[in-house]
């Protein structure tokens, strides 16, 4: 395709993309630049990079870089390993049934997240579903610590991640070219070689869409962490977007809040390189 | 794949179904049945598996005042429901084509949103879910149509002006949602759209643009150059082959993404609390139950307006999972 | 095929096109004929031309019943009344987002605690209301709601709210197992805590009681009962910090005690109020530090497993003698500066649903603020002696909000033993002084 051609297929989406994203990040570079609070934000004060310098020589900023960092680690292959096994497993159903359980598993990504955390945390309370069972069945009162806390955040991440994971997994596997499966059986080929060697490599690049998607998705993780932590700082729990609210939001420091917004985007577009790089190049040897 | 024939192996893989399904599950049917509770039964130390269901919480949330003759009017609109879904199930057998049926459904279910508060005292919370699925559909329509046009010209171009895209793309995509709050409020103002369908609906699609335009690319990669190449060569042009022979063959892709789209749209908070104040949707005006700061809040109501916001969602992705399940007509795609 | 399919699109965007019209942004109400002059109904001039009225702020009982009553203005000729409710934060967040641009407000009746009220006014965002209080004190007797109510909502002078309803933290117990036990309803912390030595082992309980420690803002909330009752405040006269002195110390040390010796640790995150109300319902708890509004629930057979004899009492005080824990808390209806609409008429329409005939019938609901009322629910005696004698409200100068943050941020770590008091309320002396420096508080 020729660059005229690019340019206008593209032209609709970028025109509404690009004027109605392009203000918002303008603006929040300016901010980030200036000492603004909602009572002054008629006359911002500008203070060169000092929002970017305490942010970034706070010991909490980096210790909330920390934790998101180990979401992202832990949740991201996670929820794609678990994903894709759904994926595979409901493809092995036939019939009527598997629309059924396809919509059961997407139920947590169905469900309004802003009700659905608090839904799911006062299961955790006394006289919730799973502070009962584990308060008269198993033995153990249900507590809040920071263990059970952080276990809590990563199962209930993977948990509202992985639907949209097997979606896409899903629709990927319905492309697999049935024939070179069975040609491949026919070679003496086991399902799990079946598995490794053509349907892997087949959805290499919706590995990757899910990778690339749930690694911005969770360094914004925001929602989950402020309803489950109610903002209690003892859990250590703070991710870039909670930590910003508990020093920006409540002081009202506009500037600084809009300072770390700006060094998320930065710091998510460092972490996808690797990914971009690899895109580009598959990119480039399709053609 | 093939279908594993083993019985045994049959089983475990059932079970494994089963454990996955209702781990993902479970929390959904118990706050269900919560819905269905009164505010004792709901909040008891043991949870209440048998009891006496009630309404009440749903009636709260829905109806201004309880008419009397509810029943008739309940049984009246469940009766025309099973009738379009037996139109639905029976189309082959009609003389018109299937795409007439659907929509005739389509028309007939706007009809009946349009028409149920003239029978029933509704609340404001209908007028919230009309209002959702007028900037759901919207969003959808709109996004989707727009990006598929991008993301194909994403996957078949390679240049620089491709990759400054997707990195623009994925840079605003990065941007907190908070950081819209401000400029977003202002720009309403500022052109006097704020509080209407259209400024929604714009402002979500362009926000969802680069999570579409995104998925939609890496389904068209794979699609090999030469189906559109053929097409062209035949005589047509880039868009007519695009929408002709391509579309149909990415429609899973393209039905799975306009999913994505929606349930985004229809979970989307922030930026409509911000740029509505009366023309709220579903995810705005269910917070109002959420409780709080000295507020009790009622949790069976909460639960009532968690599964409210969820059934519509659901039905819509039991109707349209048929268009992924179908999978792809064969021979259109070769190896 | 290719036809059908341009049908089928047709009709997909017609039937929208259809829905989108069809739909009005609100709905007008519809018209009543009063025949005689009616003292529950809205009773407001009619404007010249069609309104539209905006009520924001966050739902319980005696608030819908306000806005309600505020409703009840849309049967009036040509005035629509839209009342939106959001949660607590969400309104709070909406409204500095709508008011600090300086442009039309969308909303009109605002629904603000006195923290808010504060914020707002010291902002200079909300309707100076001395003058429509002076021109309608009489009609509507405006000095049946006690002046200090009134001044809550004061900031240099200007009043910024109409006191809608009384607010404050207070005791509420279970009388049966107190009497089993041979328990005086504790009137001090020190009490509290025998109290909770005596209950320890009854099975039925998960703690013998609790104040709600479980997040950031709620620390905050007792610390300032604690550290006013110790003697101390927030900040000195020259706004350098007050609260990491002796007092403030003695106060912070004695809340440890009660967590130690009532909740440990594990009753920290589990305490927060909605789940203490239920937990008293359902009888895991043998007595509760709560918000008066929490507790219509507990009288209620319909919802309580306990109501006939769960009682209530005013807050204990944390240091014996002087002034009891629970702080003053007044919702108030304010009007925006930037309001579309005209001031007096909405103000006039905030009376109708304050005025002595509604809130004799609101008193049902909550804990309203004309003093003429006599009737209320079973826990206004306690409402009434802990606001009495409680230490008070929240002071209205903007630097305060900036001492909040720095006690919630650090405030936490002293339950869970990872800093002591001193130095957690060193931390939070710092953090105030760097911020309120850096918004020109401080030299």
């Amino acid at each position: 395709m020729k660059l005229k051609a690019f340019l206008q297929f593209s032209a609709p989406s970028n025109l509404i993309m690009v004027t109605l994203m392009i203000f918002p990040l303008v603006l929040a570079i300016i901010f980030g630049l200036n000492y603004i609070t909602f009572r002054t934000i008629l006359e911002p004060v500008f203070v060169g990079l000092d929002n970017y310098v305490q942010t970034l020589t706070d010991p909490a900023f980096w210790a909330a870089m920390r934790w998101t960092l180990l979401i992202i680690v832990i949740v991201v292959p996670a929820h794609i390993i678990i994903a894709f096994l759904e994926a595979l497993l409901l493809d092995q159903v036939t019939g009527r049934i598997r629309g059924v359980y396809l919509a059961l598993l997407l139920i947590p990504m169905i469900v309004v997240p802003v009700i659905g955390t608090v839904v799911f945390r006062q299961l955790f309370d006394p006289s919730g579903l799973i502070g009962w069972f584990l308060r008269e069945v198993v033995g153990r009162r249900f507590i809040y610590t920071e263990t059970t806390m952080k276990t809590l955040i990563l199962l209930h991440t993977t948990w509202i991640a992985s639907p949209f994971a097997l979606v896409i997994f899903f629709a990927g596997l319905q492309t697999v070219k049935q024939e070179l499966v069975d040609a491949s059986s026919i070679d003496g080929a086991t399902r799990l070689q079946q598995i490794r060697h053509i349907i892997i490599p087949h959805l290499r690049a919706l590995f990757l869409l899910n990778a690339i998607i749930s690694v911005m998705d969770f360094f914004r993780l925001f929602d989950n962490v402020f309803v489950l932590t109610r903002m209690n700082p003892i859990y250590h729990a703070d991710t870039i977007l909670t930590y910003n609210f508990r020093v920006a939001m409540i002081v009202n420091r506009l500037g600084k809040g809009n300072a770390v917004a700006v060094l998320s985007v930065i710091f998510i577009m460092v972490a996808l390189i690797p990914f971009l790089y690899y895109m580009y190049r598959e990119q480039i040897q399709e053609r | 794949m093939r279908p594993i024939k083993h019985p045994i192996a049959r089983f475990f893989l059932h079970l494994a179904l089963w454990i996955v399904v209702l781990t993902s599950s479970i929390p959904f049917f118990w706050t269900f049945l919560q819905s269905l509770k009164t505010k004792k039964q709901a909040t008891s130390r043991t949870p209440i598996f048998l009891f006496k269901p009630t309404l009440d919480n749903f009636s709260k949330l829905w109806l201004k005042s309880v008419p009397d003759n509810l029943e008739v009017l309940a049984f009246g609109l469940i009766a025309i429901l099973l009738t379009l879904i037996l139109i639905a199930v029976f189309a082959k057998r009609l003389p018109v084509s299937r795409a007439v049926v659907n929509g005739f459904i389509v028309v007939a279910l706007v009809l009946i949103l349009w028409a149920i508060p003239k029978f029933v005292n509704t609340d404001t919370f209908y007028d919230y879910f009309i209002n959702t699925v007028i900037v759901s559909v919207g969003v959808v329509l709109v996004s989707i149509t727009v990006a598929s046009l991008s993301a194909f010209a994403l996957a078949r171009y390679v240049g620089l002006a491709g990759v400054v895209l997707i990195l623009l793309a994925l840079a605003f995509r990065s941007l907190p949602r908070i950081s819209f709050a401000l400029p977003y409020y202002w720009m309403g103002q500022i052109t006097g759209l704020y509080d209407t369908h259209f400024l929604l609906i714009l402002t979500l699609a362009a926000v969802n643009q680069p999570f579409t335009i995104y998925i939609l690319r890496s389904f068209f990669m794979d699609i090999p150059r030469e189906i559109e190449e053929s097409a062209m060569i035949d005589g047509a042009s880039r868009l007519g082959a695009f929408v002709r022979v391509i579309v149909p063959i990415m429609w899973p892709g393209i039905i799975a993404t306009a999913l994505f789209t929606l349930v985004l749209a229809y979970h989307e908070y922030l930026l409509v609390r911000i740029l509505a104040s009366s023309n709220w949707t579903i995810a705005v005006a269910m917070t109002q139950y959420l409780g709080g700061v000295s507020v009790s809040g009622s949790l069976p109501l909460q639960s009532a307006a968690a599964v409210s916001g969820a059934i519509p969602l659901l039905i819509v992705v039991l109707i349209f999972q048929k268009q992924l399940v179908k999978g792809l007509s064969a021979g259109a795609v070769k190896g | 095929m290719i036809k059908t399919r341009y049908l089928l699109g047709f009709l997909v965007i017609g039937a929208f096109v259809l829905g989108a019209c069809a739909t009005p942004a609100a709905e007008a109400p519809e018209e009543e004929a009063v025949v005689q002059v009616d003292p529950t109904a809205c009773n407001v001039p009619v404007p010249d031309s069609p309104v539209t009225i905006t009520y924001f702020g966050w739902p319980f009982e005696i608030m819908e019943f306000y806005a309600d009553e505020m409703e009840k203005c849309g049967e009036v000729e040509n005035i629509e009344v839209n009342v939106q409710f959001l949660d607590f934060t969400a309104v709070n967040e909406q409204v500095d987002l709508a008011l600090s641009g300086g442009g039309d407000s969308p909303y009109d009746i605002l629904h603000m605690s006195n923290v808010e009220v504060s914020n707002l006014g010291n902002n200079g965002w909300l309707f100076p209301l001395n003058d429509l209080i002076d021109k309608y004190r009489d009609e509507y007797d405006l000095d049946d709601i006690a002046a200090a109510a009134f001044q809550g909502a004061t900031v240099d002078g200007q009043i910024y709210g109409i006191p809608a309803i009384n607010n404050t933290l207070h005791l509420a117990y279970r009388s049966d197992l107190f009497e089993q036990y041979g328990i005086d309803v504790p009137t001090n912390y020190d009490e509290v805590i025998a109290a909770c030595e005596v209950l320890a082992d009854e099975p039925s309980l998960d703690y013998p009681f609790t104040l709600d420690l479980s997040a950031d803002w709620a620390w905050e909330i007792e610390f300032l009962a604690f550290a006013r009752s110790y003697g101390t405040d927030y900040l000195n006269d020259d706004l350098t910090p007050a609260f990491n002195g002796p007092e403030g110390v003695a106060g912070l040390t004695k809340m440890k005690e009660v967590v130690d010796a009532c909740m440990g640790p594990e009753g920290l995150a589990g305490s927060p109020y909605e789940t203490a109300e239920v937990t008293l319902n359902t009888g895991g708890q043998a007595f509760i530090h709560i918000w008066a509004s929490n507790t219509v629930s507990m009288f209620d057979p319909e919802v309580s497993d306990f109501a006939d004899v769960i009682k209530f009492a005013p807050a204990a005080a944390p240091k014996p003698g002087s002034l009891l824990g629970g702080s003053a808390w007044t919702d108030y209806y304010g009007i925006p500066l930037t309001t579309q609409n005209d001031p007096e008429l909405v103000f006039l329409i905030i009376m109708e649903a304050l005025d002595k005939e509604s809130q004799e019938r609101g008193a049902d609901f909550g804990a309203v603020t004309r003093s003429s009322i006599t009737k209320g629910l079973p826990n206004k005696p306690a409402l009434a002696e802990t606001i009495a004698n409680g230490v008070g409200i929240y002071d209205t100068h903007p630097a305060v909000p900036l001492a909040q943050a720095g006690l919630m941020q650090f405030l936490p770590f002293v339950g869970t033993g990872e800093m002591t008091p001193q130095e957690a309320l060193d931390a939070a002396a710092e953090a105030y002084i760097a911020e309120a420096t850096a918004q020109g508080y401080l030299p």
